[in-house]
């Protein structure tokens, strides 16, 4: 397995079936002599503006403390929790154990639940 | 049920894959093709012009017609090349990896370089989204005179709502069946009687004896109005939600060929119209009005509101086609869930995403912006970043990885990679030209 190839940037699907966000970081740990480890996956918009460039950090930190679920930090998914891999990575649960869909549920009951047709 | 990713944006292509796929279907089964499915298939194809025949190709034909006579045909047919192949193309990625096209380029390129495509081609687009929305309220404007900027906030909110309510059958059948409409430029130009030797004569590049800039500028504008890559996402999109599989290979070539060929030749028609009725005297079109009033030529009596009609209508198509495809280019990227029968509430992000994107491009018309500027501008910048979209495309389209067996050939690589440069390299030549000789 090639973590950047095959891990980075692919889609997550919890248990259900149900699409969770895409790998946008991953945590690897380096035990003193021994291989290193790929321990957990993150997804959030501070992770990608990392990658994008650091200019985006401090905006991103700022808009996610202020507006939205404010959820802490990104989402973190132990590595165990992944059950297969091929095109897109299937984990062993479900997407609500986790806070990855935080600003699909804050979105959901603060709007688009309040305009007539929304549900 | 399982969500899916890319819940189909059935409205346009997806509806011409529909229809075709009933029909033969039905007619594989050796069961007779019903009237219905005949109709559906029509439709369907009809319904190819909503990435066609919209406001960009309307004015950017008009324009070239009455500046250039039908000198300019050969841009046009380069578009709808091009197109046809991109649609197959992506049809195809959609049938084989069955992930859309988006996914594959934050999959294979990570976000980094995803980041850049997607900023500088939902950029672009939005702009064209902003053209649209004037596009319909401009035609509004022709039938009750009350001006343009007091239309976009109802124009946008229609869109708006018929995407919302999510009842997809009412959003593809409703643009899908008024489009019929658009034909009535094809039966313009068969009134009349244009000299088609001389119709074929365009179909070759010439040099037209005085304002060249303008001619090349009009040439980026055609093939940007006619290669947009939202189009692409917009259809793999919708062959993922469809289930595509290899099967669906032969008959995706037959809708991505017929679909383009249709709505790129109804452009042609508009072309020819404004050919023989501006150029022949000399006008070169500048506003709407005009284009309006060239068809009262062939149709006295109705052919304003049938130009005002024709237009409202594509218009709306296409920019809910727009709205769709920004969302999906985000929400696919980001790997959000969205489903096809869902609520909007049960796609929050992905309903957030086209309700701000419509009405914030309602903002720059309700201030007094000329649609046909945005048109004019955002055509040739798409133009000039078509390799933006497409090389990337062609790499995932090569790569065995996502498309196993039916990796492109070297004729689908070439022609598309031909015309992207001819476009980009047009773009760069001509625009600034366009803008520095002072338009």
């Amino acid at each position: 397995m090639r973590i950047v190839r095959d891990v980075l940037d692919k889609k997550l699907i919890d248990i259900d079936g149900c699409e969770m966000g895409r790998v946008d970081g991953i945590i690897l740990e380096f035990p003193q002599g021994k291989q290193p480890r790929l321990v957990t996956l993150e997804i959030g918009g501070e992770v990608l503006a990392e990658r994008v460039g650091h200019w985006l950090i401090r905006p991103v930190k700022w808009l996610a403390r202020h507006f939205g679920p404010r959820r802490e930090g990104t989402v973190k998914i132990d590595w165990k929790h992944v059950e297969r891999m091929g095109r897109d990575i299937h984990l062993d649960i479900a997407a609500d154990e986790t806070e990855a869909l935080a600003w699909e549920h804050w979105l959901a009951e603060k709007f688009i639940s309040r305009i007539p047709g929304g549900t | 049920m399982q969500k899916k990713a890319s819940s189909a944006p059935r409205i346009f292509f997806p509806y011409v894959l529909q229809g075709t796929v009933i029909a033969l279907r039905a007619s594989h089964e050796q069961s007779p093709v019903s009237m219905k499915k005949i109709v559906q298939l029509a439709l369907g194809i009809v319904t190819g012009i909503g990435g066609f025949l919209e406001i960009g190709s309307v004015t950017t034909a008009a324009q070239a017609g009455s500046a250039f006579g039908y000198q300019l045909i050969w841009a046009l047919l380069l578009g709808i090349i091009c197109l046809g192949f991109m649609l197959e193309m992506s049809g195809r990625f959609a049938a084989i990896s069955k992930h859309t096209v988006v996914e594959g380029l934050r999959d294979r390129f990570g976000f980094g370089f995803f980041s850049i495509v997607l900023t500088g081609v939902a950029l672009v687009v939005f702009l064209v989204l902003i053209a649209e929305i004037g596009g319909v309220a401009l035609s509004i404007e022709m039938g009750t005179g009350v001006g343009i900027p007091w239309w976009a906030i109802p124009v946008a909110f229609l869109a708006w709502l018929l995407l919302w309510k999510g009842n997809l059958d009412l959003a593809e059948d409703l643009p899908a069946i008024l489009g019929l409409i658009t034909i009535f430029f094809a039966i313009g130009v068969h009134r009349l009687h244009p000299e088609w030797t001389d119709v074929f004569k365009g179909a070759v590049p010439t040099l037209p004896a005085e304002d060249k800039p303008h001619y090349w500028f009009l040439a980026v504008s055609i093939l940007g109005a006619s290669v947009s890559p939202y189009l692409m996402y917009f259809y793999s999109a919708g062959a993922v939600e469809e289930k595509w599989d290899e099967s669906y290979l032969p008959i995706n070539r037959f809708i991505a060929g017929i679909g383009s060929a249709f709505g790129g030749l109804l452009a042609v028609a508009v072309l020819i119209v404004s050919a023989l009725v501006f150029h022949t005297r000399d006008i070169e079109v500048e506003t709407f009005d005009q284009m309006a009033r060239m068809m009262k030529v062939p149709f006295p009596e109705w052919g304003v509101v049938l130009f005002a009609f024709a237009l409202g209508i594509t218009c709306l198509g296409a920019a809910m086609e727009i709205a769709l495809s920004i969302s999906y280019m985000i929400g696919q990227g980001l790997g959000w869930h969205s489903s096809e029968e869902g609520k909007p509430a049960e796609e929050a992000r992905f309903s957030t995403v086209y309700t701000v994107i419509l009405f914030l491009a309602a903002i720059p018309i309700v201030a007094g912006v000329d649609p046909i500027q945005v048109t004019t501008i955002s055509m040739a910048l798409t133009s000039a970043t078509l390799p933006l979209a497409i090389v990337p495309f062609l790499i995932l389209m090569n790569d065995d990885t996502y498309c196993g067996q039916y990796t492109n050939r070297i004729v689908s690589n070439t022609v598309v990679v031909i015309i992207m440069l001819i476009s980009f390299l047009l773009a760069i030549v001509a625009i600034p030209l366009q803008f520095l000789g002072g338009g």
